[in-house]
């Protein structure tokens, strides 16, 4: 009696690369030609081995470079957002991981939370100034207009934030928009109705 | 992320804390916060202005004597650190200046 065991492994790797892993691949294939060509000559006929031996070594130096450089930014890709919270003024905001990396994009979300989180409405104007700086009489109607359309910028600007920072998540994503925007609205007319000013 | 990704998300941000302006405007006698704002050839007469960060412009502004600066937290320690070196400011003015310990070494902390 002969007892057959048969076992199947399936196993389904993916290699197709993407974006510039492409060009990665093409120069990774030429050397590995390159060199497979080398090394048949250095058989047959050992001085034609040498430029195909050569080359193929130059494109796997390059290969290996360049794969450096960008397998943290490939492998990252798609990872979980990096989510940054100041509860204190009702920002949250959400970015790719790969931001971490960047000590540029990193200062530029130091200032944003700078910019938003201490911005508070301007109170109504007296008036306008000439270029003098001598207070125009009978101006305060155009003075509180002026300041009216910056207090209506810097809302626009918190919408902005919230609009391109909101979480992506699936069937979140509209009503975390909403929670967002309606958390810092609230925090932005709760500063314009708070003591500040018309001084006593 | 590359230069160029960083490039241009520090771009996208870049527009995100531009800075709303506000010009020819006279203020007399109000209490306000000025950060986040440009403010160009405005007056400031009897005002109390609220720094509590680096996040403003001031253009070509008239701020009277009677109008007074506050500084938050954070704008306050820079002012502390520049008063470090005038040995007349920790008597005549103690909240501007660092805490000087016993041992002649200074402290700009965050409960102080």
């Amino acid at each position: 009696m002969v007892s057959t065991s048969q076992t199947e492994i399936k196993a389904a790797v993916e290699l197709t690369p993407g974006g510039s892993q492409v060009f990665l691949a093409i120069v990774a294939f030429i050397a590995a030609a390159c060199l497979a060509t080398g090394f048949f000559f250095l058989w047959h006929k050992p001085l034609l081995s040498v430029p195909p031996t050569v080359i193929g070594c130059a494109a796997l130096y390059w290969a290996c470079r360049g794969w450096l450089k960008a397998q943290h930014n490939a492998d990252s890709a798609g990872a979980i957002p990096t989510t940054i919270v100041d509860r204190s003024r009702g920002v949250e905001l959400q970015t790719d991981s790969r931001a971490l990396s960047s000590a540029e994009a990193m200062k530029g979300l130091g200032n944003l939370f700078q910019a938003i989180g201490f911005r508070e409405p301007l109170p109504e104007p007296d008036g306008l100034v000439n270029a003098n700086g001598t207070p125009i009489p009978n101006s305060k109607n155009e003075a509180a207009a002026r300041v009216a359309r910056a207090n209506g910028e810097a809302e626009q600007i918190i919408r902005e934030v919230a609009s391109a920072f909101c979480s992506k998540s699936s069937g979140q994503a509209q009503s975390l928009t909403e929670q967002q925007v309606s958390a810092l609205d609230k925090g932005w007319k709760e500063a314009s109705s708070s003591g500040r000013g018309e001084l006593p | 992320m590359s230069t160029n990704q960083g490039g241009l998300l520090s771009g996208a941000l870049a527009d995100l804390t531009r800075r709303p302006v506000v010009s020819g405007v006279w203020y007399n006698n109000k209490s306000m916060n000025i950060d986040g704002y440009k403010f160009v050839q405005c007056r400031f007469d009897n005002c109390q202005l609220w720094a509590n960060s680096s996040n403003f412009e001031i253009d070509h502004c008239i701020i009277d004597k009677s109008s007074h600066v506050y500084f938050g937290k954070d704008a306050l320690r820079l002012v502390k650190l520049f008063n470090h070196s005038f040995d007349w400011i920790y008597a005549a003015a103690p909240s501007w200046a660092p805490v000087r310990n016993g041992d002649g070494t200074i402290s700009i902390l965050d409960n102080t």
